[in-house]
């Protein structure tokens, strides 16, 4: 029994790899050399904040050990979530790239138990500096009375923030052979989750905000540093405060840090599914068909509930329009149309989930190396056939699965904006319900048709040439010629342009005489019916052409490749390279 | 103990191993002979599970690497060719680490640890970074680690190739004390006496096919079919060479002084008859022997020829 115990402990263990990555990152030399810079910079960010707003009058002692809060905090992220992250990054890859994860591959501890040593690990120094700028922040709250409850708040979700971007080094690590470039991804990683993804809050999706710890910053820590002890609240932070106390998710608020913490535990979750079976067997598929099933469930769960609020209630959607820059927002009088900011959430929300969709899609398929040996497996394990779930298997149900799910957290969103009242003046006709969904659907299997039939590098340039050169002609002929129609037509194999067609076709005919959502496009409005149709028809044959030459080939050539290569045809080059 | 079935490794279209089927007896020491890029070290990747093949299976004690490579860790002790180690660890911390990895006991782990750096010859080095070894040192730090969980199966990839002459007698006898243990041992080279003078077995690879495989004696005698005699003279002698040259079943006959070598395809009795021809003929035999083949002859017949 006890044997039995020390041998779960010891398999749960991370310690020794966590040990090894204290020996060789914090030796004394070390420690002393970053030590002093660390607390040298922070001392002089400090002492900078604090005796200069006091020996100037500008603000009392209490006033001014509050805002050196902010200068600490910016040092702590610098040092462990882009200095962490880096090293997390650099030190997996490299691991990587000199064989030593071989030997950690076939040491007996848990795969999760390596994760955990590497993750807390390989910042290990991170870590120590992030200690030495503790003082400052201890003397900060003593000083300045801060509540401690608040900072708390604040610290929980800045670690779960820093969990998460080391957990995005590590995917970034175990994608990358190179050192440098795997800690360059992550950190290129890290600016693009805090500054490119939040800005989908001006559409509703406020998900991506979600990612940082700004939020709670401006929610917790902002409010409470820009208040005077005189009691002067600044107005902006006054209202950053309101924005950010509650996040509306449904038709339940949420508390900031409670969404927070649902939004990045599941991210976290995910990554560290990824890096498990990634660490289990590097050639496998970053996620199973149902954990991305399951994941992308998850992210339409957040998405229609960031949306969701902005179509029943009105307070909600005139939140939003104000935030659009709509100052008449609050009394009715606004210019713009409700139609109209549907039309763009709407279109949003399906370019948005589309692309998490095509992710989802090219991380399960598999390709024809992958589809033949789980065909063999499943012979030699005198299986019925290769088993749903396994990376062999076909992504084409999961991909109508997404579909599924893709449609109906739509037409729910469509839906409820009908009941809503105040974005519909009619229910368009069915000829325009159908180009979206239809669009969608077909794009989805034509690029799961594409991604399985033929090798990955004809799937790149299969997609570039049939989406980017559209694109880029379009461009030209509207910025040069203004030719609108013509354009509009060349424009259409690229899904995007499409997809403004199939949306602009339905929440145009919501309306009757006024304003149409599409009163930009006025050159196009007469074609509008026909540019969705020929999209949606265009992918509709293109899906088709391509899964029914997936079958075919399928049934023709995987048959015969149960026998060993050397008594059989010689096996296509493979093509991944597993090495 | 280790089956290897119709494996074929490929690489972004260049086949790496093909059709290799293998099989190797439990507490034998397997020399894996052939030149660079003969396949070797991806055939001993896939049995270390660091590798899928294209196709085919690999079976370690039963266990199907495949289906159950956690069960196959267990057993397995894997060297890599010019074996990475952590730099900026002190050996003995290099040694913990792995002992802590594989569930030394903690009360253990010291006296296991300088056991094995004693092992390997490194008590000088026990607590130099290891980044700072040579690449001998470094090999002999990844042999204790490998050693470190006493796998039943160890497969090792040119564990001598940086290793200079004493090394690698130490190495040698260290892995026949392990073979005596019981150990099976799969070892890799493209150095021929590196593997010759201790292993029951090899196999030829080249351009990624196993030409030839089996017990070393089983693979000359099939290839022993005419035997290589040399006779030695007192002196020079024309009748001597045209009496050997009469005589049934044999072949290539050179001449080199007094010394005489031939090809022999008789059986033993007929080699007693030409020896007892040749005395009763008065010719001043001062020596009459039959050169055994080893592992250099057997690469030559077989064809890896750019093994040095």
């Amino acid at each position: 029994m006890e044997r039995g115990v020390a041998r779960v402990t010891d398999w749960l263990n991370p310690l020794p790899i966590w040990a090894k990555c204290a020996r060789a990152r914090l030796r004394t030399k070390h420690m002393l050399s970053w030590g002093i810079i660390v607390v040298s910079v922070t001392a002089f960010v400090f002492l900078m904040t604090y005796l200069t707003s006091t020996h100037r009058g500008i603000l009392n002692q209490e006033e001014a050990a509050k805002a050196t809060f902010i200068p600490i905090i910016i040092i702590q992220s610098i040092l462990l979530m882009l200095l962490g992250t880096g090293a997390v990054a650099s030190g997996l890859s490299r691991e990587r790239e000199e064989r030593l994860l071989d030997y950690h591959r076939m040491s007996p501890m848990s795969a999760s138990a390596k994760i955990i040593g590497f993750l807390f690990g390989l910042p290990v120094r991170e870590y120590f500096l992030f200690l030495l700028t503790l003082p400052f922040v201890v003397f900060a709250v003593i000083k300045s009375d801060f509540p401690v409850a608040k900072l708390a708040h604040f610290y929980l979700v800045f670690f779960t923030s820093v969990w998460m971007y080391h957990m995005t080094g590590m995917v970034a690590g175990m994608a990358s052979s190179r050192p440098r470039m795997a800690a360059v991804m992550a950190q290129g990683m890290v600016v693009v989750l805090y500054l490119i993804l939040p800005r989908l809050e001006l559409v509703g999706l406020r998900f991506f905000e979600y990612f940082t710890v700004l939020p709670t910053f401006w929610g917790m820590v902002y409010e409470e540093v820009s208040t005077t002890t005189a009691g002067y609240q600044d107005p902006m932070a006054l209202e950053m405060a309101l924005r950010y106390k509650n996040v509306p998710f449904f038709n339940v608020p949420l508390h900031s840090t409670t969404y927070t913490l649902l939004v990045q535990g599941f991210l976290l979750t995910t990554m560290f599914i990824i890096v498990r079976r990634k660490w289990k067997d590097e050639f496998s598929h970053p996620l199973a068909k149902l954990s991305a099933l399951l994941f992308y469930a998850g992210v339409l769960v957040f998405l229609t509930g960031n949306l969701w609020p902005i179509v029943s209630d009105r307070a909600v959607y005139d939140a939003l329009l104000w935030r659009l820059g709509a100052p008449d927002a609050f009394d009715g009088s606004s210019r713009i149309m409700p139609v109209q900011i549907l039309t763009v959430m709407m279109f949003v929300f399906l370019v948005v989930s589309g692309l998490i969709c095509l992710l989802m899609i090219n991380v399960v398929t598999p390709t024809r190396h992958t589809i033949e040996k789980g065909l063999r497996r499943a012979a030699k394990l005198a299986l019925p056939r290769v088993p749903y779930n396994s990376d062999a298997a076909s992504s084409l149900p999961v991909t109508f699965m997404m579909i599924g799910l893709s449609t109906a957290a739509a037409a729910a969103l469509v839906l409820r904006a009908d009941e809503a009242g105040w974005f519909f003046e009619r229910w368009p006709s069915a000829a325009a319900c159908a180009p979206p969904l239809l669009l969608f659907a077909a794009v989805m299997l034509f690029i799961q048709g594409v991604r399985e039939r033929f090798s990955p590098r004809i799937f790149l340039v299969a997609t570039f040439l049939l989406w980017m050169l559209p694109a880029f002609a379009c461009m030209i002929i509207f910025a040069a010629e203004e030719a609108w129609v013509p354009g509009s037509y060349i424009s259409l194999p690229f899904p995007p342009m499409a997809a403004v067609f199939a949306t602009g076709l339905f929440f145009h005919e919501t309306v009757v005489g006024g304003r149409s959502p599409m009163a930009g496009f006025t050159p196009i409005l007469p074609h509008l019916s026909t540019l969705a149709w020929v999209g949606t028809g265009f992918y509709l044959m293109l899906a088709a052409a391509v899964q029914i030459e997936l079958w075919r080939w399928k049934r023709a050539r995987i048959a015969t490749r149960l026998e060993a290569p050397s008594r059989n045809l010689p096996l296509e080059p493979a093509a991944v390279v597993i090495r | 103990m280790i089956q290897a079935t119709d494996l074929r490794v490929d690489y972004d279209g260049v086949t790496a191993v093909e059709d290799l089927t293998l099989t190797i007896g439990a507490g034998e020491v397997f020399g894996l002979i052939g030149p660079n890029g003969a396949g070797k070290t991806s055939t001993i990747r896939v049995m270390a599970t660091l590798q899928q093949p294209t196709y085919g299976d690999v079976r370690i004690a039963g266990i199907d690497i495949a289906e159950d490579p956690g069960a196959a860790h267990q057993i397995l002790g894997y060297m890599p060719d010019n074996p990475p180690v952590y730099g900026d660890l002190r050996c003995w911390e290099f040694l913990d680490l792995f002992a802590g990895a594989y569930f030394v006991d903690r009360r253990d782990r010291r006296r296991r640890v300088d056991e094995l750096i004693e092992q390997v010859g490194l008590t000088s080095k026990r607590s130099v970074l290891a980044g700072t070894l040579s690449t001998g040192m470094k090999q002999r730090l990844v042999l204790a680690k490998t050693l470190l969980p006493d796998p039943q199966v160890l497969l090792l990839d040119e564990p001598a190739s940086g290793l200079d002459p004493l090394a690698r007698i130490d190495l040698r006898e260290l892995l026949k004390k392990e073979a005596a243990r019981g150990k099976t041992i799969l070892v890799s080279s493209h150095i021929l006496t590196e593997l010759s003078t201790f292993c029951t077995s090899i196999g030829i690879m080249e351009k990624g096919r196993l030409l030839e495989s089996g017990k070393i004696e089983d693979i000359i005698s099939r290839l022993n079919r005419r035997k290589r005699i040399t006779v030695i003279l007192l002196e020079t002698s024309e009748s001597a060479v045209r009496m050997i040259e009469q005589f049934d079943h044999v072949s290539n006959v050179e001449r080199s002084g007094a010394q005489i070598e031939f090809e022999f395809a008789g059986l033993d009795q007929d080699i007693v008859q030409l020896l007892r021809s040749l005395v009763n003929a008065g010719l001043p035999v001062m020596s009459f022997t039959e050169r055994r083949m080893g592992v250099e002859d057997i690469l030559l017949h077989v064809g890896a020829k750019e093994v040095s």
